[in-house]
């Protein structure tokens, strides 16, 4: 595949991503260089696939199915730098830290991705499974805890990884 | 012998969440709808599950990139894939034709 090609399929993607990025580093320009790593990691990691890679451009449910397994490999990538990120900037976070949506941001980050790609994105738990690299009971369970803590707007610093 | 016994109900659970993201296929959907029209209890579940869904996507944030940070953030991600999608040249032609595809697309 070219890279203009390549381009291409991940161009419409930015936002979506960037949208993720910020649910694990709620600040602009942060979220927007979690996004390049996560992209930067995938490429470096795949760079083989990718070129070996053959898409039918004008076949679009080709195009569409291979965006989403391009999404899927990204946040693969994306995920544990945020997580990991996301942990460092605590103490940051806690001086900067949005007022608006203070519940979601309350919980431990791996929660916020799960519920972010579950609830928006609409992966299906085994799909985010493969993301985070957790196994699918995990996941349930992280739905679970976020979902009832959301909805019943308790303090969650009681759940940590 | 134990005798397997369908739930068709546990079948349609599992396609709330699709239906209500409108994942599901043209087919599924109109099948979930039929279920649904003829089941007032299940039909509730539904809404129910609706209305939690869109709760619990106002508790997240919704972003959106400007317009300028949106171009930037692009031109940063096509950056990245010239630099590192770049096979290694065997040849001069090769080498030429790389220099020639980043001029391109600057």
């Amino acid at each position: 595949m070219k890279r203009m090609d390549f381009y291409e399929l991940v161009q419409p993607l930015t936002e979506k991503l960037y949208t993720i990025a910020y649910s694990l580093v709620p600040d602009d320009l942060q979220a927007e260089q979690l996004v390049i790593d996560g992209i930067n990691a995938f490429l470096i990691k795949e760079k083989k696939a990718i070129f070996n890679k053959h898409i039918d451009k004008e076949n679009k449910k080709e195009v569409q199915l291979y965006r989403k397994t391009l999404m899927k490999g990204i946040l693969r990538y994306l995920s544990p730098i945020g997580i990991r990120r996301s942990t460092q900037l605590l103490d940051q976070m806690r001086l900067t830290r949005p007022t608006e949506y203070s519940a979601y941001f309350s919980l431990e980050p791996k929660v916020r991705i799960i519920l972010r790609l579950r609830y928006d994105s609409q992966f299906t738990v085994e799909e985010i499974g493969e993301i985070i690299q957790v196994p699918r009971y995990e996941v349930i369970e992280k739905i679970h805890n976020g979902r009832f803590l959301l909805l019943n707007d308790m303090k969650p610093g009681t759940l940590r990884d | 012998m134990i005798e397997k016994t369908a739930n068709p109900k546990a079948g349609y659970q599992k396609k709330i969440l699709p239906y209500i993201d409108g994942t599901l296929n043209p087919g599924e959907r109109a099948d979930f709808e039929a279920y649904v029209a003829t089941h007032p209890e299940f039909e509730a579940l539904v809404k129910e599950k609706q209305q939690e869904v869109s709760f619990l996507r106002d508790l997240m944030p919704s972003v959106s990139l400007s317009p300028e940070a949106k171009e930037s953030l692009e031109s940063e991600i096509k950056q990245s894939i010239f630099n590192l999608l770049n096979e290694e040249p065997k040849n001069f032609m090769d080498k030429m034709k790389n220099r020639f595809e980043e001029w391109a697309n600057r």
